[in-house]
């Protein structure tokens, strides 16, 4: 059924409120609303839908505190039920002895008795916007690695990448222990009771709406990540390289500077 | 200056002599004083001044300057986001829960004056009573409520559905 633009703004009764009021005011109703409110809010008209479905409207909900952040992490079943499933393998059981051997709560337990989990880990939302499936990964990742602070710890750091290696090695003894004076003094080491992990945050990467230096979505999202694993690590670190803080304006003006081959193609035409 | 009176003109032209210190929680009012003072510094302190209101009908400002005056007294307590709580008097003191207890059309002309005349604390209040009649509505109920007839085509419907579905 087609219909014209006039067909399709709300036409108000008289004495219609909440319409009546400007887009401004509006906008800051809207802003007040909960998270669990905007499906219903979505359908009722399309200039409600539109306003909450803008960037302008997930910006300032986030900078202005508004933003429900939820974060949750999969049980070590549900994450060996989803390689299984990226592999087109049988649907798994807990029985199974695989499982059994490589698997804890938390997940896969990898070679030096440490854990990754990548963005499929975690169940991810944003005012009931499901970030863990937006497709792009320029647009949103997170990726936690819980490592074991024990001999050989360098070697660990060493098998994932060069930042981790180089804040591993300047950072820690090859035991685990740390190094620097104020990482001691901070987790009040004690040669008695090794220390159980180090909480590193590889990536992540926010949607655009929610990159500026105001927005509250940043520092809520990694402080529930730290609640979900809480007592499971006593140090956390997090490195934020340039591009995570990237604006969609730089994001684009870097792509379009990048020196290119005549004949090679972009990530569009592939 | 503490004395100093500041004359808010409502819509319809009815005058509201206001303490300056009551008037001055509205941004509107405290730019308009000071462009005025940037214009003419030698001006006398003491004389007073008028700002003509025009989206603001006189009952909707004597409800604002209501507001403004018990705020002079009691502060209010700063609204928690994200929301904690679904009810008005867990979020702010009883006067200020009292205070938005009015028809919807009076509560939707205050949203509008608190955002014209700049009141952060005012737009936070009637927003929160805004959003809380809104709470747990269904789109049925909430069109009912807010005489919105625009209802989405069935495509567009059933495309807000899938949104909405992709969301949960």
């Amino acid at each position: 059924m087609k219909r014209s633009i006039e067909d399709l703004s709300p036409t108000i009764r008289e004495n219609a409120m909440l319409l009546s009021l400007d887009d401004d005011a509006l906008m800051a109703v809207l802003l007040r609303t909960r998270a669990s409110d905007h499906p219903s809010m979505r359908l009722s008209c399309k200039r409600i839908r539109d306003m909450i479905d803008s960037f302008q409207y997930r910006k300032e909900r986030s900078v202005q505190g508004f933003a429900e952040v939820n974060v949750d992490l999969l049980s070590g079943f549900e994450q060996y039920q989803l390689s299984k499933k990226s592999m087109g393998e049988d649907p798994p059981s807990e029985e199974d002895d695989y499982f059994d051997e490589n698997y804890d709560t938390f997940g896969y337990i990898h070679e030096y008795g440490d854990h990754s989990f990548e963005r499929d880990c975690f169940r991810v939302f944003v005012d009931g916007r499901p970030l863990h499936k937006l497709r792009k990964r320029e647009e949103f990742n997170l990726h936690v690695r819980l490592l074991p602070l024990c001999a050989p710890f360098w070697d660990l750091c060493d098998c994932y990448n060069q930042t981790l290696c180089d804040l591993g090695t300047s950072l820690f003894i090859d035991k685990g222990k740390p190094k620097v004076a104020s990482i001691k003094n901070a987790v009040a080491c004690n040669d008695d009771f090794p220390l159980p992990s180090l909480l590193y945050i590889q990536d992540f990467v926010l949607p655009f709406e929610h990159r500026f230096i105001e927005s509250t979505v940043g520092p809520l999202l990694i402080k529930e990540v730290l609640k979900l694993l809480l007592g499971m690590y006593s140090i956390s670190m997090y490195v934020p390289y340039r591009e995570t803080q990237f604006t969609k304006e730089e994001a684009d003006a870097e792509r379009n500077t990048r020196f290119r081959f005549d004949e090679e193609k972009t990530d569009e035409d592939i | 200056m503490e004395d100093a009176i500041v004359k808010l003109t409502s819509k319809e032209g009815e005058t509201f002599d206001v303490p300056r210190k009551v008037a001055m929680m509205s941004k509107l009012v405290k730019d308009t004083f000071s462009d005025d003072d940037d214009e003419d510094d030698e001006e006398d302190e003491t004389e007073v001044k008028e700002v003509p209101l025009p989206n603001v009908t006189a009952p909707v400002l004597k409800k604002v300057i209501e507001y403004c005056t018990h705020y002079q007294d009691e502060e209010m307590t700063p609204i928690q986001t994200p929301l904690k709580s679904g009810t008005l008097d867990e979020l702010v003191q009883a006067w200020y829960a009292n205070f938005v207890k009015v028809d919807r059309n009076m509560l939707f002309d205050l949203v509008a004056a608190a955002n014209f005349m700049d009141i952060k604390p005012l737009l936070d209040l009637t927003c929160l009573a805004v959003s809380i009649l809104i709470k747990g509505k269904s789109a049925q109920e909430l069109r009912q409520m807010f005489n919105i007839s625009a209802e989405l085509s069935p495509e567009e419907q059933a495309e807000a559905q899938r949104e909405n579905a992709v969301a949960e």
